[in-house]
């Protein structure tokens, strides 16, 4: 485990050589990125192109066949999800993992596991001890965080509702609530803004900037709106087939024959 | 059993472990055959096996001498012999018991796990183990809470001999029984169009109802069967353990262990399981010891779940998000 | 700026007035209940007070790993027998007093469910169900061999309750008041069982409890915002074992003998039952449930058939027409009266 502190162009995050078959399908095939610090990357592609994959590969919940992904300067390749994300990575889900049990608040609340004081096992006693107002600091201070985000993206009005009867746009924000509350150094999105109206979406694209510009973090934001991907990104990457096809800024990639003929079908790359 | 060499034992224990084995399968194959297509574990399978014993049980000592009687009345049948006489009152008996259990299956899908409005998995296990404690507590509340004997002709079978190795007739039954299941389960989920739905209800429930299968009925069917099932395997308990309210649970802990070995969701691995599950058993108890059992089998499920969950015979398929 | 709040306020266990003024009613009523009378009856009542009290030590453990960390385990009753024996032993064999007996048992308890609880909760729904079923099994009959240590299958005879030397196996007259044995129980197992509840009620509303009912209702993003969802598992499985080895404990010295029969398939069955009706991952569900079937078993103790075959049936109705129990049926009531919800946290 080497940390690399020389260089400020060092990239956050580096894959190599991904790749993951499952059953017989291969999805994703020698893919190969990075990511420098404080950009935003997005990954655009048909569906089924592997985008979400490889999400669940930096994110630990797939281990790769094949391939490396740094983080931070350290090998993260078979490393469990919940060590990944305590070195300051999180995430939300294309289809949603709220707990719906929760209330937004407790949803966010959750976020900040691993900002609370705890001690493996004397987590349970610790918390028994915790009935005075000294005592319940630990818990108070994260409370007072909670709040922050929740005024910070809109969802007061919800704060004390069970996520399960929330709108579905509302519901995007509340699990991008709680990735951010964790204060992360890299952000993964997935599909952000699926399923909300258009004026959610340029709400989200604002709150998303402001939280870069605050907090300096990393994002990498899997999206189809494509309005969305050339407003907000620094750079993106096309994938088709498990294979990156394309990368550059957002002006170079719309331009790119392999890219238009991906998603518009014919052939593009004889101009 | 002194004379016997090491052979011998071996040879005995493996005899008698298919046999009790093919015991186990039976009782597997109607817990997996409900599992396979409606997802519910069903844990009150042992608790309805033996209601259906105790349903045979009355048949037979208070109906089957009267069926007896009536047909030696009958000129055609009685120039038959008696003992076509006794196999067709008994075939009769057998008949009713699992017209009973087809439809006590029918209706307890219908009444008990169709109502539930989207209950998880723990929901479904609640509602199965609270039909076990009703079954149990109705059952000893019926029938009473004695050992009995199944009559005949289902008492004192002839043992025969494989050199020094005894073999029960029973025990010849069981493992025909089994095995003929196995074809005849085999016809039915290749061949047959109830067969084939019920195999696609398994594969993809939506699809199935996208593709007009009637998957509401598919699930009463599934139960019915599932009831007649454990309807053979409890009578076959009755017929070589003695018909009690318990009578069932031992072998059926073993039948989960058989069931999870060969692949809750396998039907063949439900049969191998049990012949596994039976041979392993034996050779346990002669070698190691007897009181521990149940304990073993206990111990196989584990071993099993911790190395190969899916089971030997189902394929593992990892789980995307 | 966030407005300045009084987070200390919303982070209390009882949030408003009138909760509160009912609790400490409930409270000083009980403390004074054994007071009441003197008669044998009422002493049958005070004895079924205390089954009642170690039930709902059972039903708030197991709700724990069963509802509010969804992990469904049929094998529980195992624990309460490991926490039983394991006291009985250390109290005959190696002369140890008795609440040294009863916290070596919730401990050691907690420890075995911790171990077992490691390679078992890697199972999901029916598998998870099936081994712990085995597990439960497995524990009553192991018990029933070793006969020099356990007493083997008929069992072995409990040292009654002890503190600070007094041994609670005959009457104290204090005064006017006249304490048999069973009012002097009464009083340490209200004390535990209060002290327990609380506990548990604190621990939902931390880190920890949260990370509980995160790794519940999904895994998955538990995983991805830090939480160890295995180690969580486990950990949740240990905690209840700890309820159960307590419980178990408190149970068999209240009684003469024990015998590992007494563990079987039934208690583990009569625990879902509890906590089921009651109400999943809910504290005042599992009292709930706990008052229902411990009245219910002593209502029903001679007829051992109707019991089995109304609690079976009163299962399976819960599940299908409210499946968040007792709990479920009150807070539909009260939103339907109108009146101001309930406080969410239990």
């Amino acid at each position: 485990m080497e940390t690399d502190k020389n260089t400020i162009n060092t990239p956050i995050l580096s894959v190599s050589g991904l790749s993951i078959s499952f059953g017989g399908l291969r999805a994703l095939d020698n893919v190969s990125f990075h990511v420098a610090s404080g950009e935003i990357l997005s990954m655009i592609g048909p569906n089924g192109s592997g985008k979400t994959t490889i999400l669940n590969c930096i994110s630990g919940e797939y281990r790769p066949d094949a391939g490396a992904i740094r983080l931070f300067g350290n090998t993260i390749t078979s490393r469990p999800p919940h060590r990944i994300a305590r070195m300051g990575v999180s995430r939300t889900f294309q289809n949603l993992e709220l707990f719906s049990t929760m209330t937004t608040f407790e949803n966010i609340l959750v976020g900040r596991h691993i900002h609370q004081q705890h001690t493996p096992g004397g987590d349970v006693l610790r918390a028994l001890c915790s009935f005075t107002r000294r005592g319940a600091r630990n818990e108070t201070a994260q409370y007072r965080a909670v709040d922050n985000i929740i005024e910070r993206l809109g969802l007061e009005s919800v704060r004390d509702v069970e996520v399960a009867v929330l709108s579905y746009g509302k519901k995007k924000l509340v699990e991008l609530a709680r990735a951010a509350v964790m204060e992360p150094r890299l952000l993964l999105l997935d599909e952000p803004s699926g399923g909300m109206s258009s004026g959610e979406k340029s709400y989200l694209i604002e709150r998303i900037n402001d939280l870069r510009m605050e907090t300096g973090m990393t994002i990498v934001l899997v999206e189809h709106d494509m309005n969305l991907v050339m407003d907000i990104s620094d750079e993106i990457i096309v994938l088709n087939f498990g294979r990156v096809i394309a990368r550059g800024t957002p002006r170079e990639v719309q331009k790119h024959p392999d890219v238009l003929t991906a998603y518009l079908g014919g052939d593009y790359t004889h101009g | 059993m002194n004379e016997w060499t090491a052979i011998d034992i071996v040879i005995y224990l493996f005899i008698q472990g298919m046999a009790i084995g093919s015991l186990y399968a039976m009782i597997a194959l109607g817990l997996v055959l409900i599992y396979r297509t409606s997802d519910v574990l069903n844990f009150s399978h042992d608790k309805m096996g033996m209601i259906f014993a105790f349903v045979a049980y009355l048949l037979m000592s208070d109906h089957m001498p009267k069926i007896i009687a009536w047909c030696r009345e009958v000129p055609i049948l009685s120039s038959l012999g008696d003992g076509f006489i006794a196999g067709l009152a008994l075939a009769a008996v057998l008949a009713l018991t699992f017209c009973f259990a087809f439809f006590f299956g029918v209706l307890t899908e219908f009444f008990f796990l169709r109502r539930a409005k989207n209950p998880s998995h723990i929901g479904y296990i609640v509602i199965t183990i609270g039909l076990w404690l009703a079954f149990d507590g109705a059952a000893s509340w019926i029938f009473g809470t004695e050992y009995l004997s199944m009559p005949a002709p289902l008492s004192d079978f002839p043992v025969y001999h494989l050199g020094k190795v005894p073999i029960s007739q029973l025990d010849l039954i069981i493992f025909s029984a089994t095995s003929v299941l196995i074809i005849l389960l085999y016809v039915f989920f290749q061949h047959t169009a109830v067969g084939i739905a019920m195999r696609a209800t398994f594969e993809n429930r939506t699809a199935a109802r996208l593709m007009g299968i009637r998957t509401r009925r598919i699930f009463s069917i599934t139960w019915g069967i599932g009831a007649v099932l454990g309807a053979m395997a409890g009578i076959l308990t009755a017929a070589r353990f003695d018909l009690s309210n318990t009578m069932m649970f031992a072998p059926f802990v073993k039948s989960f262990s058989a069931a999870v070995l060969g692949g809750l969701t396998s039907i063949p691995g439900a049969i191998v399981g049990g012949w596994i599950m039976g041979i392993a058993e034996n050779f346990f108890g002669w070698y190691i010891s007897m009181k521990l059992k149940t304990t073993f089998a206990f111990l196989v499920i584990l071993a099993v779940l911790l190395v190969r969950p899916s089971g030997l015979l189902v394929r593992h398929h990892q789980k995307k998000v | 700026m966030t407005r300045e709040k009084d987070y200390f306020q919303e982070y209390r266990l009882v949030q408003d007035r009138l909760p509160r003024v009912l609790l400490s009613v409930l409270f000083f009523g009980l403390a004074v209940f054994p007071l009441i009378s003197q008669g044998d009856s009422h002493n049958y009542y005070v004895f079924v007070a205390n089954l009642l009290f170690i039930n709902i030590i059972i039903a708030v453990g197991y709700n724990i790993v069963v509802g509010n960390t969804g992990l469904i385990s049929l094998g529980h009753s195992g624990f309460l027998a490991i926490g039983a024996y394991a006291s009985i032993i250390l109290m005959t064999k190696l002369g140890a007093p008795f609440f040294v007996s009863l916290l070596f048992a919730g401990a050691f308890t907690a420890l075995l469910g911790f171990i077992v609880g490691l390679p078992a909760l890697r199972l999901e729904g029916p598998y998870l169900a099936i081994a712990t079923l085995g597990f439960g099994i497995a524990v009553e009959q192991v018990l029933g061999l070793f006969k020099s240590l356990t007493g083997g299958r008929d069992g072995i005879d409990t040292p009654p309750y002890g503190v600070f030397g007094h041994v609670m196996d005959h009457d104290v007259t204090l005064g006017p008041i006249t304490l048999s044995s069973e009012k002097q129980i009464y009083y340490v197992i209200l004390v535990v069982m209060v002290i327990l509840t609380v506990a548990a009620a604190r621990m939902m509303k931390s880190r920890v409890g949260r990370g509980f009912t995160a790794v519940r209702d999904s895994a998955v993003a538990a995983r991805a915002l830090g939480v160890n969802v295995t180690y969580f598992k486990s950990l949740a499985f240990a905690v209840s074992a700890f309820y159960m080895g307590v419980a178990g404990s408190l149970n068999a010295h209240m009684v003469n003998h024990i015998n590992p029969s007494q563990y079987g398939l039934m208690v583990s069955i009569t625990m879902v039952a509890m906590i089921v009706v009651g109400g999943l991952g809910s504290i005042t569900g599992s009292i709930l449930g706990a008052v229902l079937f411990t009245l219910l078993h002593q209502i029903l103790a001679a007829q051992d058939h109707l019991n089995a075959i109304i609690t079976g049936f009163v299962m399976v109705l819960i599940i299908i027409f409210e499946p968040r129990g007792l709990v479920g049926v009150w807070r539909t009531i009260s939103a339907s009266l109108g009146r101001i919800p309930v406080s969410r946290s239990d």
